[in-house]
């Protein structure tokens, strides 16, 4: 059976001071609290609408036009109509290079221009050269180097990337806790088009990949190493918070217009009970002269 | 009015001559407008209500999508180099372009080996996420032909002139055959290996003829179409983004002691007074 605590016995200056550096303790510890309270506030919008940041990137990306670009016959092994083989046409730049000369150099180089042929009297509006479309493999998607690894020097993130692509349901696949991923069937990073990284925040108890996403600033550089060996170099422009069901995902994985980074994890309030967090936190990255 | 509207052809052609462009007018008034020249052994020039459009184009060709205003062309493909006011058009053809629509238009031999132009309207829906479109167009001199896909018939008695509807495959690599109608035999020496990318609808178009034995496919890839990943993107799992930012366990802990230690203190004032 506990005794009755005795009174404490402490000198009257003893209790004065103790009092006084509770009192300190306790404001300090309030002050703390109320501090990083603010810190944890979901991020202001820092540059805009995402119209804002896609009037950075590039303008045609505002009102990309549809591609439909095609490409020569299919298969010079196939059999196919007699090409005169002289004046196979081949590709011309696409459209997104023209203006963005801090480009990084892309994988699919354009083809060169084929011959324009005879002129007749008037001279023609456009040569064909001008009118001929790409290779397939001028395409993004059909080829181009692959990005292997992806550094954001400011906010410590440094992580392998590796291929994401879809499960049978049709949803993103998740990359492991540890690496990024990239959504296989956009354009690698520096291709014309949005281009998804996608990580985890957290992960069995444990930071995810991109657990410092969130911290990132405009003007924070990103580099992309490729499984070809080279670099290329990005810089945030912006960044979001969105309630999972908002999220404007047609925008975020837009294969069109300039191109540009889109990293995307989670963030906001975790919900305890479906065991998730309720927003996506998405930065965006235009590409920028890899010096 | 030919010459204002023409005048706002040039407009538009001479802006797709690789500037960039956020449409120059309505999408209502304007169509998109890929050519394709499947008429064997022929380069052409191609006129646009008398005015030339491109020249030198060679046979086995499908250009880049352009945007045209809508309205009623004229078409007409010389040879290359042709004097227009004294030979004759391979082709010609009236084509109406229809503001706000995606169209082929085709020049190619018929089911009886003359010159024509057929115009498909692409009017294609999005390709589920994951999934890639195929479509497979008659634009030769043959009779009615079955589309095989990996030996198997996927379309059935197509029409010189006709258009399958776009079918959603798994993308990867397909194997492309053309045979008459009911018959087994495959018309072209080796099938066609088609890559279908994800999220892009591949039209392939027979050319040539069956008579000359230079049966071919040509190819026009349609983009645009993909869609985005279903449901959330759930890229967390433990909260410990949230404990982390939440009340922080050392600032709690300086608040407890502060509490006690001020509990203490006063305790002792009191029973001391």
């Amino acid at each position: 059976m506990q005794k009755r605590l005795p009174p404490v016995y402490l000198t009257r200056q003893a209790a004065s001071g103790l009092l006084f550096l509770s009192l300190t303790t306790l404001i300090f510890g309030i002050f703390g609290i109320l501090k990083t309270n603010q810190a944890n506030e979901a991020p202001d919008v820092i540059d805009g609408s995402i119209a804002g940041f896609l009037a950075v990137a590039g303008p045609e990306a505002a009102g990309a036009e549809v591609l439909g670009t095609t490409q020569r016959p299919a298969n010079a092994s196939a059999s196919t109509i007699n090409p005169p083989a002289e004046a196979t046409p081949e590709a011309t730049t696409t459209e997104a290079e023209t203006n963005q000369p801090d480009q990084p150099d892309q994988a699919g180089q354009p083809g060169q221009i084929g011959e324009a042929g005879e002129q007749v009297a008037p001279a023609p509006l456009l040569g064909a050269a001008d009118m001929l479309s790409a290779r397939p493999e001028d395409f993004q998607f059909t080829g181009g180097p692959q990005p292997v690894a992806l550094h954001i020097a400011n906010v410590d993130i440094s992580a392998s990337v590796v291929e994401m692509g879809l499960t049978e349901d049709r949803s993103l696949e998740t990359p492991p806790a540890s690496e990024i991923g990239w959504y296989k069937h956009g354009p690698t990073p520096g291709m014309e088009g949005s281009s998804v990284l996608a990580a985890h925040v957290d992960w069995g108890g444990q930071p995810g990949a991109f657990f410092e996403l969130r911290n990132v600033v405009p003007g924070d550089r990103i580099e992309i190493d490729y499984d070809d060996g080279t670099t290329s170099a990005f810089e945030i422009v912006a960044s979001r918070q969105y309630a999972k069901d908002i999220v404007p995902k047609t925008q975020l994985f837009d294969r069109s217009g300039a191109p540009r980074l889109v990293l995307v994890t989670c963030g906001g309030a975790f919900d305890n009970s479906m065991g998730h967090y309720e927003d996506n936190f998405v930065a965006f990255a235009k590409p920028v002269a890899n010096i | 009015m030919r010459k204002a509207m023409f005048a706002a052809v040039l407009l538009l052609l001479l802006s797709a001559l690789g500037q960039p462009v956020a449409a120059q007018s309505d999408d209502d008034e304007v169509a998109q407008v890929t050519i394709v020249h499947g008429i064997p052994g022929q380069t052409v020039d191609v006129y646009a209500d008398d005015t030339p459009l491109i020249a030198g184009l060679v046979p086995s060709t499908t250009t880049r999508t352009f945007d045209l205003d809508e309205g009623d062309y004229a078409l007409a493909l010389f040879s290359a180099g042709a004097d227009t006011n004294a030979d004759e058009a391979l082709v010609e053809a009236d084509v109406e372009i229809e503001g706000g629509t995606n169209v082929t238009v085709v020049a190619h031999l018929d089911e009886d080996d003359e010159f024509t132009v057929s115009t498909f309207e692409n009017d294609l829906d999005d390709v589920p996420a994951g999934d890639a479109c195929l479509i497979a167009r008659h634009t030769a001199a043959a009779p009615d032909v079955d589309i095989l896909l990996d030996d198997e018939v996927a379309v059935e008695g197509l029409a010189s002139g006709d258009s399958s509807d776009a079918a959603v495959l798994d993308p990867g690599t397909v194997a492309v055959n053309i045979a008459a109608a009911g018959d087994d035999a495959a018309l072209l020496d080796s099938d066609v290996d088609l890559t279908l990318a994800e999220g892009v609808c591949t039209v392939a178009y027979a050319i040539g003829s069956l008579e000359d034995d230079n049966l071919g496919v040509l190819l026009q890839l349609v983009t645009g179409l993909d869609s985005a990943p279903e449901d959330d993107l759930d890229l967390g799992l433990s909260g410990i983004l949230e404990s982390d930012g939440g009340i922080p366990i050392g600032f709690m802990l300086l608040v407890a002691a502060g509490l006690i230690g001020g509990a203490f203190a006063t305790r002792s004032l009191v029973t001391r007074s």
